[in-house]
């Protein structure tokens, strides 16, 4: 889910990357258009390549830059138009043109935009023996995503998480082990207090060194928000957020009145605290000024011990393998005490959330701290798995429009389906240097014997291997009050402001004024919300 | 450079004759083919797979209407081959008086169709998909044979439509038979036409204001001319959708707009001048700018008499103000703009002035300069609203223009209408565009005609007597206005709505003169002529009003019946048949009221008993047997007040005339029985109540609670537990406000064991009273579930700077609640 930086490519909209990536003059080749974001397209010259090996189809492959690249793709599906087979993007118009149901492209009507895929899915792999299908072996999220009204009409390309990672040099030089992190967000804020008192007394070694750092105008703080808020509200509650719904199940403009948000904006807003000077408390200053990647250079390079960032780190910035940066969980929103049965201050809190770490199975609480109740045990570790670790990319996606070549679809889907094989799986791991797809061989692991994993991926694929992770992603949600009404789920609702809450909790706005701010923005366009979504009975 | 004319109309009749889906495509001779008839409000697309879906309404062509009006059917043949076709008019007789409909007033319409991409919203009219054939373009016949496009394709429908007019004509019922020919074959169509002695005398009430752009003439008709712009002003007309024709670079005259507004005068459906005169965001009165705005107004004042009184039908559309509410700068210019004593009530006052100055006043009467100036005055400020601007609408002086399904509330409904007829004489307008949409009315292409005809409904039910159209005439493509766009098969061309933008299409390259319909425009003209029956009706209920010296009865209580079958609130009926049924349930009571009684029966709430009050000549009535002597309230003016009872029994009556009627009784049971001593009440924090004998008021607070989250969501309320409403078909009360302050906005809630159903909201300005009455039939709950009734409040607004604000203490007194099982 990694964003563009769009000053980087800013000068390049619209234009496809040189020929020479694959281009193909064979009228027979599988066109495909794919997005160069950050996991880069080398995954898929690999893959294309010993598909073309096996079976002797040939590609044409045209990488398309950027977030422009995207947006112009994505223009070309939403206009029923364009000329190639398979199109990798992060399609802004997925759910749209699924819902709008028959579409008619290049004179001929068909049922749906996209070619359902329910086929590809199913299809057992011959010579894997057990959870041998794509069905069976891709993460439930990404699955969930792709399906719309029971069908499947795409197949991701890409995997990832958002979380908090660490520079493991500059945290051990501030002071605490690798076995110590932040358990809740108190801890996490104690934590920085003593960076920042370690900093200032050694302003020499510690030189432009913050707790953290970002980047204030393509920052992902908005992307963990959800975390904290899952914690507090738990799944239930989320999944009626995310069905569009507020807290009482209904539809209506107070949908950002869960007390999770509030509680999730408290926490953000103490991370984006600012002195009276005007500087940040925790942020490192270069947070105003550097570009996204250059940010991501300077946190490799020791300007901040931790950093919100993505599993894209180490593929976009080569540096990372060269660097001990890990990821760890997203603390505990300490608030959440007020949800359980007991009284605990944080320090118990802490000790319950370890011990949900080293028993994540729901009922395996022998041995639980003496002064915790099991009922709360079960909602630390419940909150602990369902907010932990933001899963994202589910929108990187292989769709074929329905209006592609019919001669070559077979085809096209045949490649689809192998990409999830074992050995697609397999290579794709290997060209991406562990990184892989958002699934698991028949075999049940992945060989590392063609790999040599960087402590970054070895930590990141741990991540991927407990699976206990957020899957409530801000930023791209299927229901149509998402999805086709506009809201935004990263309680950035406005009718007039810029930029989004990160941007207003920096800037001093109250947590109570966001909320406001929202509800005052469905408000005022609730009656657009429900034309574009129907109303209910 | 602009290509050659003549290459233009070249390309132009190649697109003519690519899309008008009778040549090309399968060569099958078949000559097998139906025929069916259907409702006009319904799309019978030209494919086949969806045939058994539609209703057919027989073999024959039955059409009903009012006087001086337009009413048409659809005749349509699904053919297995390609074939010729041709429908030849006979004559329609009636056979009682022997009057004919000339022929003339018959026009037959070749359905052609558009195709459709996709269907633009994902939550639209899921009747239509992409690659559907829609019916839009009327081509009259002749100019279809002309062209050659009389002809069916193979395995498909091809619809006609029968249009009839009934101006000029007498009531009565006309018959005869036409010919269809198809292929080799001919087939006799019976054709039925009554015509109900119904008539609106005078203009239509409901304005309108439908704007056509000199820009795109050139690209749909090759002319862009005068002539050409009065031609489509005049079509436009024809369709009661007045025209506002916006020229590039130009602003009409006011001798211009004098022109043009005599020429079209004489037209009935003509009731609306928009000045042509655009404000711009920097728009200041006291500058020449405002001289120029204010010019108009001059104009139309010099030259209003008693007999054309020009200026009650003056308006303006600010239009750089449009959708304001989403538009930043747009919404920063608004206030000064359209605020008490804003620039524009700056300019009607200029205008004012100009002509004391120019010393209008001083050669007419007292009577006339009050009339005139209390005219300028009113000139209505159309302000179109994407969404709900409550803020703006409590605040400023202007005819505000949402967006139809901003009024699927009744509160809403309510709050429009209630400060329309507070600060702009009840001008209240609406309008349509690329939203909204299905299930909302539009002109969308991916939507039945239904929705829209029932508009005019809604628009009479909502008190709307005004709806805006943004653009008639697109013929191209709105992003890509340089280049040329066939305009008879493009359906989208502003990438937001299949259908938005145009109306009707270039007769130019058929050789007409004139441009011709859509069915769309037909079935919003449709809509405003059921719009002028329910006018008819509400004005010979005032008739009887005044008659009887009633002043306490809403004349929607006669038509919310019928109103009830056709739409809720903003959402209509997808049954084609309603509307039609409604239409004659509606001439049935406008021919009804003619009756030699005079009699005029309404039911009402008396504080707590409910009477049937009866107005007739009639000095004595039989009423369920008994003779009873009327009230002589003047002259052959009786009146009658019989208390109704809680059972459903009808109730007789008979005049000395020997003329029986039946009252249906609805037999209301009181459910609450308000007393000093009620403790079935419960309120949420803070708030409080007193109760009197068939009475409670409450005073009803908000809070703060701990955190924002709450305090957006928490629920000021007054609950009534206890009630049986198990079985119960209506609920029926009065309430008023007694605050001297706030307004009340609430909703009605049932409050179950596992759900709470709202069934009802309101709107009620401060010192005002209001009945209630809630139709219960088609709550999703059931009934024994309910543990309470509740009415809610919301806690919070927003003020002018977007701030969070709460309510002040909101006061509601209500009656006690009634129960009809």
């Amino acid at each position: 889910m990694k964003k563009m930086n769009l000053a980087l490519f800013a000068s390049l909209i619209a234009i496809p990357a040189l020929a020479g990536c694959g281009s193909n003059d064979d009228p027979n080749a599988i066109k495909i258009a794919c997005v160069k974001l950050g996991y880069g397209t080398e995954w898929l010259t690999a893959l294309t390549k010993r598909y073309t090996e096996k079976t002797g189809v040939t590609f044409s492959i045209q990488p398309m830059i950027g977030q422009a690249g995207n947006n112009g793709l994505d223009d070309e599906l939403r206009a029923l138009s364009g000329s190639y087979d398979l199109y990798g993007l992060r399609p802004n118009s997925f759910y749209f043109l699924l819902y709008s149901g028959a579409v008619n492209a290049k004179g001929k009507r068909y049922e749906t935009a996209f070619e359902p895929l329910d086929d590809i899915y199913t299809a057992e792999y011959s010579g894997e023996n057990g959870n041998n299908t794509m069905e069976k072996k891709m993460d439930e999220s990404f699955k969930n995503y792709a399906n719309v009204n029971g069908h499947y009409y795409a197949v991701p390309w890409a995997n990832g998480f958002v979380t908090i990672m660490r520079n493991l040099d500059i945290w051990q030089k501030l002071g605490f082990s690798k076995e110590e992190y932040p358990r809740t967000t108190d801890e996490l804020f104690e934590m920085m207090d003593e960076m920042n008192k370690k900093i200032a007394s050694d302003k020499t070694t510690f030189s432009e060194v913050a707790p953290m750092i970002y980047c204030e105008t393509d920052e992902y703080y908005s992307t963990i928000l959800g975390s904290w808020f899952a914690q507090y509200e738990g799944d239930e509650e989320m999944q009626k957020f995310y069905a569009g719904r507020n807290p009482d199940g209904k539809r209506g403009p107070d949908m950002f009145t869960y007390e999770g948000i509030a509680e999730s904006l408290k926490v953000m807003k103490k991370i984006l605290e600012k002195d009276s000077g005007g500087k940040y408390v925790y942020q490192n200053e270069k947070s105003k000024s550097l570009s996204f990647t250059s940010m991501q250079q300077y946190f490799l390079f020791g300007s901040a011990a931790m950093c919100v960032n993505g599993t894209w780190l180490e593929v976009e910035n080569a540096d990372t393998r060269n660097h001990e940066i890990d990821s760890i969980k997203i603390p505990m929103v300490s608030s959440i005490v007020d949800k359980l049965v007991g009284d605990y201050n944080d320090e118990e809190l802490r000790e319950m959330v370890s011990f949900v770490d080293a028993h994540y199975e729901e009922g395996d609480n022998e041995g639980m701290p003496d002064f915790s109740e099991e009922e709360d045990i079960e909602t630390v570790r419940e909150s602990r798995n369902t907010g932990s670790v933001m899963r994202t990319d589910y929108d990187h996606l292989f769709v074929i429009p329905s209006w592609a070549d019919q001669e070559k679809k077979p085809e096209t889907k045949k490649f689809l389906q192998w990409m999830y094989s074992d050995e697609a799986l397999q290579l794709f791991y290997d060209t991406m240097k562990g990184h892989h797809l958002p699934a698991t061989p028949s075999t049940g692991s992945y060989n590392q014997d063609n790999v040599e994993l960087s402590y970054f991926r070895k930590n990141a694929n741990k991540f991927f291997a407990e699976g206990n992770y957020c899957r409530y992603l801000v930023n791209t949600v299927k229901d149509k009050i998402f999805s086709v009404a506009g809201v935004q789920s990263n309680f950035s609702n406005t009718i007039a402001k810029k930029k989004n809450c990160i941007s207003w909790l920096a800037d001093g706005m109250t947590v109570e004024k966001v909320i406001e701010e929202n509800t005052n923005a469905l408000t005022s366009k609730w009656q657009s919300i429900l034309n574009s979504i129907g109303k209910e009975d | 450079m602009r290509k050659p004319v003549f290459l233009l109309s070249l390309s132009c009749l190649l697109g003519v004759i690519s899309s008008c889906g009778g040549n090309g495509g399968e060569q099958n001779e078949s000559s097998v083919f139906s025929t069916w008839t259907t409702y006009s409000t319904s799309k019978i697309i030209q494919q086949t797979y969806n045939n058994n879906n539609y209703i057919n309404t027989g073999d024959a062509v039955k059409i009903k209407m009012m006087r001086d009006e337009y009413e048409s059917s659809q005749l349509i043949i699904t053919s297995e081959g390609r074939q010729s076709f041709d429908l030849i008019k006979g004559d329609l007789i009636d056979e009682a008086t022997g009057n004919t409909i000339p022929q003339e007033n018959i026009e037959i319409y070749v359905q052609k169709y558009i195709e459709l991409e996709l269907n633009m919203h994902s939550s639209n009219n899921p009747l239509f998909v992409g690659g559907d054939m829609i019916p839009d373009m009327l081509l009259p016949l002749e100019y279809a044979k002309s062209s050659g496009e009389n002809f069916t394709k193979a395995n498909s429908n091809q619809g006609i439509t029968i249009e009839i007019s009934s101006y000029g004509l007498p009531a009565g019922v006309y018959k005869g038979e036409f010919t269809l020919k198809v292929g080799e074959i001919s087939k006799q169509i019976p054709i039925e036409v009554t015509i109900w002695d119904i008539l609106l005398e005078g203009k239509s009430t409901i304005q309108s204001c439908w704007l056509i752009y000199s820009m795109y003439m050139l690209t749909g008709e090759y002319d862009a001319s005068e002539k050409m712009l009065d031609t489509y002003a005049d079509f436009l007309s024809k369709y009661k959708a007045n025209p506002y024709i916006i020229q590039e670079d130009v602003m009409n005259s006011p001798e211009a707009l004098m022109q043009d507004v005599k020429r079209m005068w004489n037209i009935k459906n003509y009731n609306s001048i928009t000045i042509p005169y655009d404000f711009p965001l920097t728009y200041d009165a006291s500058t020449a700018q405002g001289d120029r705005a204010a010019s108009y107004i001059v104009k139309l004042a010099e030259e209003s008499t008693e007999e054309n009184f020009y200026l009650d039908y003056a308006l303006f559309y600010p239009s750089t103000y449009d959708e304001a509410d989403v538009i930043a700068p747009k919404k920063a210019a608004s206030p000064a703009f359209f605020k008490e004593g804003g620039s524009y009530q700056q300019t009607l006052e200029k205008a004012i002035r100009m002509l004391e100055n120019k010393g209008y006043f001083a050669t007419k009467s007292n009577e006339w300069n009050e009339r005139v100036k209390k005219a300028i005055r009113a000139i209505p400020d159309v302000f179109t609203n994407v969404n709900l601007a409550e803020g703006w609408v409590k605040e400023y002086p202007a005819t505000f223009c949402p967006q139809i399904n901003v009024l699927d509330y009744k509160k809403y409904q309510e709050l429009y209408k209630d400060y329309a007829n507070k600060n702009v004489n009840g001008d209240f307008w609406t309008y349509t565009c690329c939203s909204p949409n299905y299930p909302y009315p539009s002109h969308h292409l991916d939507d039945d005609c239904l929705s829209m005809r029932i508009m005019g409904w809604m628009e009479k039910a909502f008190d709307i007597n005004g709806y805006l159209f943004f653009m008639a005439n697109m013929y191209t493509t709105e992003k890509r206005n340089n280049e040329y766009t066939t305009p008879y098969v493009i359906a989208n061309r502003n990438d937001s709505a299949n259908g938005d933008g145009f109306i009707m299409y270039p007769g130019r390259p058929y050789g007409s003169p004139t441009p011709f319909p859509s069915m769309r425009l037909v079935t919003y003209r449709d809509g405003l002529e059921d719009y002028d029956m329910l006018e008819v009706f509400e004005r010979k209920i005032e008739a009887m009003k005044d008659k009887y010296g009633i002043d306490d009865l809403d004349s929607k209580e006669y038509v919310k019946d019928i109103y009830d079958t056709l739409f809720n609130n903003s959402v209509p009926t997808e049954e084609h048949a309603k509307v039609y049924e409604a239409r004659e349930e509606l001439a049935k009571r406008i021919l009804n009221f003619d009756n030699e009684d005079d009699l005029f029966t309404y039911a009402k709430n008396d504080d707590g008993v409910f009477n049937l009050y009866i107005h007739t000549n009639s000095p004595t009535l039989k009423i369920q047997g008994s003779q009873v002597s009327g009230t002589l309230l003047s002259e052959a003016r009786y009146r009658y007040i019989i208390p109704l009872n809680e059972t459903k029994e009808n109730i007789s009556i008979v005049t000395d005339k020997g003329n029986v009627y039946e009252y249906a009784n609805r037999g209301y049971k009181n459910i609450t029985n308000f007393m000093p001593d009620y403790d079935g009440a419960k309120l949420s924090k803070n708030s409080s109540f007193v109760a009197e004998t068939g009475r409670i008021h409450a005073n009803i607070e908000s809070v703060r609670e701990e955190t924002i989250s709450k305090t957006i969501r928490f629920v000021p309320s007054i609950s009534f537990e206890g009630l049986e409403l198990e079985g119960a078909k209506k609920l029926k009360f009065n309430y008023s406000n007694p605050s001297s302050i706030e307004n009340l906005t609430f909703d009605v809630d049932l409050v179950g064991k596992t759900k709470t159903v709202t069934i009802a909201d309101h709107f009620c300005m401060s010192g005002v009273s209001k009945s209630m009455e809630i139709d219960l039939s088609k709550v999703n709950m059931d009934l024994s579930d309910v543990k309470s009734l509740r009415f809610s409040f919301v806690n919070y607004y927003f003020d002018s700077n977007e701030e969070m604000q709460l309510f002040n203490t909101r006061e509601i007194e209500l009656g006690d609640i009634f129960a009809s099982y």
